[in-house]
């Protein structure tokens, strides 16, 4: 066996209204080339003009990260030519960053480890280019987007633990408001280095991968390459320091030909931009905007609620989803009942209208008076799941809808027997078979009763009458 | 002020056209000129003193609509998309753009011979130079024909131009006018710097443009509680050995400081040793800096691209290859060369503690005098193509000018009389917010050295008479 | 400065050297770096570097977007070489 080290490099897009150093919007998906002006072009002549959004920002992403926060952070200038890059030097930071040596609590399998966190700091983000044929087509919408870097010590072994990092570490960035996570499209980026080496040797030659767009990805990467240079040690070969593709028709990674020119960046401070140096108000405010984590709340709802892991799970992954389970459970819900509605019924209704529970009329109020509804018996099972997809959609409350359709459910035992009679009348063979002891037919003489009082039955009674007579 | 009624009409507007077309001809001092924006005067603007007054930028200014040369091929036919804060706050203030002058190419350079597109006289004797890098400027100003232009220092460009051609140059602190619209050489150093034949012309100018830009965030505040006064009785230090001066520039030094002691004011004799190592800090920093600022220009986005290149980064590299010339190339490569992993140390972070220690010095000095007066340039304007003034040597003697740009304080040059039928410029160095007191300074002056006319100068009122 | 230095250094500057100018900007490349080791005579170790201006504030801007509508199809008209909105290069291989 060998031991494995696995660092990450991670980029998240802050989300802000424009970008990092001009006032352009900061939007994706736009036609190619329209939120550009002459500073995010690198026009002669034009300078870069922090935004406030993204300062605060990424030091509310170091705090939650547990960095030392630098009393001075500078910009830098990084040196290098390529067509997405219009200055053709990246600002950055280097020596100072905002935050430094912080950690991430990771939890795989309920297992929990510290990964620790080197940097993380400000950025721009280049443009983007499509290749085609003989051209390469520039789009500069993304240019001088606000990008945090966030750079781990190489403190994973495995490629599960990466991918349980790196949802952990999407919820973290979607709960803080920072960043919306998404891999797909690019807003959070991931390169791997992986180095393997004989136990205890310390760290090997280091490879790092590219080209990874989602954590199953990094994961099946890290997996590929870690058996690939076991291999080669084990037959004692030389693993070149390289920076490798990770190809995902094939599922391998592919060493990318190295560049014509070694890099030398030549790093110097930018002078266009002041140092920054966060004050004690500034810092308080950055303290209040810290919030629990997602790994520490599912942690909390396990214990505090007694959820199983599973629920707690799906409860926290989203921090809104996670506010709204524990008001409602202030509110006087049961956290069982209001766990089970949420994971189901309710997921399922706001997964079919793409929405998450904030963007809908349900609040906790009216889920909490559903429930209750429930509770006391005044609306079955049934009934209440009607009830839940017009509370989403309409401005009502449950009561409200209830009244409306008269769908409290039916208490009064003698309504119910003369349904239950006029049913048994109308279906002398089902009669028949269940006295000659064959007792399928209840189930369908129960649905018939039902369906008579308009839903409003109670089922469990109706089965009781039923039994009864015969 | 007739150049407040110079524009307004479409008479005037065609006579100050002719005037200019005139002597363009012998200095060719502006790469383009537009005269007609001046005709309707449409920009009046009451309690102004600048209303409607003309006035040319260096090319590296940007000028919305005006081309942005930078006098060079690379950039030979961009046209700004927008204007400069200082331009800007000019044309609030009623301010008639009427041309964008000639210049060393990206601002690299003391003789304006560096540019790629025109070679600028100078008005005192057309086979010599203007000085650089703001050297159309300069003649254009000196010519009478326009009563200010913008120009920018990085390491003397605004001053050592002025001395050359015989008006004021005033370098304002750095910060005090916003760079934005300013096209970077070295970001830490450069400076809009103001020239004209009148000291209340620059200070009106300077007032219209100081103060913090939002565009850009090394701009400083600069309130009139921030502006140093001079005193009554004003103390000046002089070098004690000024080394490497001319007969003439050193006769002018010492002339002037007898002068001064004559009016009664003290004048003290220092030394700053430090003077033997600001050119090469000064080199360092600014090709440093300009190494990554002229990154930019690849042929990609605008301007020149080379019909070359198969791949991105051979297109780049015959684009630059085509698009700068020489002396850019050099200072690219000593830039570059500098900011290596291996000789950083060596070159530009020494480079930028030497530079601390300038600031160190001057303000030791300061402590005990309050302006320090100098040569602008150990030189009057030399002849194009001089070979004593090698592009080496022209650096060498910007050791009087860089020290301003290296501690970021103001500096003016002005007129100390002609020698052998040429201007020769001196300079006073100021502490940071003293543009007041340089101004203030060169009153003393204004009688004894009156600014002079070049053959075939014109006032406003004559051009229009 | 040897000659490999300077082609390193134009490469990384991306300056593609003709025959012609490699000999002259070597002579001018070395004889400033050589000029720029007067620099080792001073001492000014117990200095900090002075990299950036005087302004002690910190300066950001609000995040609020503003822009001229014309602005983007005039940058995209100075563009050498453009297809639909797109800025054209050759294929990076
Ligand atoms: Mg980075
Ligand atoms: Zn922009």
């Amino acid at each position: 066996m060998f031991d494995t080290y696995i660092g990450l490099e991670i980029h998240i897009q802050l989300i802000t209204d424009t970008k990092i150093f001009c006032s352009c919007r900061n939007s994706f998906g736009d036609p190619p080339n329209t939120n550009i002006c002459p500073v995010c072009m690198g026009y002669p002549g034009v300078l870069p003009v922090l935004n406030k959004e993204a300062v605060r920002k990424s030091y509310i992403m170091c705090r939650a990260l547990n960095c030392h926060l630098n009393e001075k952070a500078v910009f830098d200038r990084k040196n290098y030519f390529y067509p997405d890059l219009p200055k053709n030097y990246q600002i950055t930071q280097f020596e100072y960053p905002f935050g430094i040596n912080g950690y991430f609590e990771n939890e795989l399998d309920g297992e929990l480890k510290r990964i620790r966190i080197h940097e993380a700091h400000l950025e721009e983000d280049a443009g983007k280019m499509i290749h085609e044929g003989l051209s390469s087509y520039c789009d500069y919408n993304r240019t001088g987007t606000p990008l945090l870097e966030i750079v781990t010590e190489p403190d994973f072994r495995t490629g599960e633990e990466v991918e349980a990092f790196l949802q952990n570490f999407r919820r973290t960035v979607r709960y803080l408001g920072v960043c919306d996570g998404n891999m797909e499209e690019g807003s959070m980026r991931c390169d791997a280095n992986i180095s393997i080496n004989f136990p205890g040797k310390g760290l090997g030659r280091k490879v790092e991968i590219k080209n990874l767009n989602s954590s199953r990805n990094v994961k099946l990467a890290l997996q590929y390459e870690q058996k690939r240079q076991w291999k080669m040690l084990k037959n004692n070969e030389f693993i070149i320091q390289e920076t490798r593709l990770w190809d995902d028709e094939k599922k391998r990674t592919e060493s990318m030909r190295s560049k014509e020119d070694a890099n030398d960046y030549r790093y110097f401070p930018e002078p266009d931009l002041p140092p920054y140096f966060p004050d004690a108000e500034f810092l308080d405010s950055i303290e209040k905007a810290q919030v629990e984590l997602p790994v520490a709340r599912k942690n909390r709802f396990i214990s505090e609620y007694t959820l199983t892991p599973d629920y707690a799970e799906f409860l926290t992954e989203e921090r809104d989803r996670a506010d709204f389970y524990e008001s409602a459970c202030t509110n006087g819900c049961d956290s069982q009942s209001a766990a089970s509605w949420l994971k189901g019924d309710t997921a399922k209704a706001l997964n079919v209208r793409k929405k998450s529970i904030n963007e809908t009329f349900l609040t906790v109020e009216r889920f909490t008076e559903l429930l209750k509804l429930l509770e006391e018996g005044r609306i079955n099972n049934p009934t209440a799941k009607k009830v839940l997809e017009i509370i989403i959609d309409e401005d009502k409350s449950a009561e409200e809808v209830v009244a409306e359709n008269g769908w409290e459910q039916l208490d009064n035992s003698e309504e119910l027997e003369a349904f239950v009679d006029k049913v048994l009348s109308e279906n002398g063979k089902a009669l028949e078979q269940i006295k000659s002891g064959d007792m399928k037919p209840v189930g369908f003489l129960i649905g018939q009763v039902m369906k008579l009082s308009g839903g409003k039955a109670d089922p469990k009674k109706v089965k009781e009458i039923i039994t009864g007579r015969i | 002020m007739s150049w407040n009624t110079i524009c307004g009409s479409r008479e005037n507007a065609d006579k100050y056209r002719a005037y200019i077309g005139e002597w363009e001809n012998r200095i060719h001092s502006m790469l383009e000129y537009r005269v007609e924006h001046c005709e309707q005067g449409e920009n009046r603007i009451s309690g102004s003193l600048l209303s409607g007054m003309p006035f040319a930028a260096k090319d590296n200014i940007a000028v919305r609509d005006f081309k942005l040369t930078c006098g060079s091929r690379m950039l030979e036919n961009l046209v700004s998309p927008y204007d400069a804060t200082a331009v800007k706050r000019l044309k609030e203030a009623g301010c008639i753009p009427v041309a964008k002058t000639n210049m060393d190419e990206f601002g690299m350079g003391s003789s304006t011979d560096n540019s790629a597109l025109l070679v600028t006289n100078n008005p005192w004797d057309t086979d010599r130079v203007t000085g650089g890098s703001s050297g159309g400027s300069a003649a254009a100003v000196a010519a009478g024909l326009v009563p200010f232009a913008l120009g920018s220092d990085t390491g003397g460009s605004v001053r050592q131009p002025a001395s050359f051609c015989g008006v004021y140059g005033l370098k304002p602190t750095y910060g005090a006018v916003s760079r934005f619209g300013l096209v970077s050489y070295a970001s830490s150093l450069d400076v809009i710097g103001i020239m004209s034949r009148d000291i209340s012309i620059i200070e009106n100018v300077f007032n219209a443009v100081k103060g913090q830009d939002l565009n850009d965030q090394t701009s400083i505040e600069y309130r009139d509680s921030d502006s140093l006064s001079l005193a009554e009785k004003p103390v000046f230090s002089v070098l004690k050995n000024p080394e490497g001066l001319s007969l003439e520039v050193d006769e002018a030094y010492r002339n002037a400081a007898a002068l001064l002691r004559e009016k009664g004011y003290e004048v003290r004799e220092i030394e700053l040793p430090v003077l033997d190592y600001v050119v090469p800090a000064y080199y360092t920093i600014a090709t440093a800096e300009a190494s990554a600022n002229l990154a930019r220009y690849n042929g990609v986005r605008y301007g020149y691209r080379s019909s070359k290149g198969e791949t991105p980064s051979e297109l780049m590299k015959k684009t630059r290859d085509e698009g700068f010339g020489d002396e850019v190339k050099l200072r690219i490569l000593l830039g570059t060369y500098v900011l290596r992993s291996g000789f950083q140390d060596r070159y530009y972070v020494k480079a930028q503690k030497i530079r601390t220690r300038i600031m160190n010095e001057l303000d030791d000095v300061f402590r005990t005098s309050d302006l320090i007066m100098l040569p602008s340039f150990p030189v009057p304007a030399f002849r194009h193509g001089d070979e004593s003034m090698s592009q080496y040597q022209q650096k060498v003697a910007d050791k009087f000018t860089v020290t301003a740009n290296l501690a970021g304080i103001p500096a003016l040059s002005f007129p100390a009389g002609n020698y052998n039928s040429l201007p020769v410029g001196l300079q006073f160095f100021a502490p940071r917010y003293g543009e007041k007191m340089l101004l203030d300074a060169a009153r003393i002056f204004e009688n004894d050295y009156p600014v002079m006319n070049p053959q075939g100068f014109k006032t406003a009122e004559e051009i229009i008479g | 400065m040897q000659k490999d230095e300077l082609l390193i250094t134009a490469s990384l500057a991306r300056l593609e050297l003709r025959e012609d100018e490699i000999d002259r900007l070597d002579e001018a490349v070395s004889s400033m770096i050589e000029y720029f080791t007067v620099m080792d005579e001073i001492d000014v170790d117990d200095l900090e570097p002075t990299t950036h201006a005087f302004v002690r504030d910190n300066r950001t801007r609000d995040d609020l977007f503003s822009g001229d509508s014309s602005m983007p199809d005039r940058l995209i008209e100075n563009s050498p070489e453009r297809e639909d909105r797109f800025i054209v290069v050759p294929n990076v291989i």
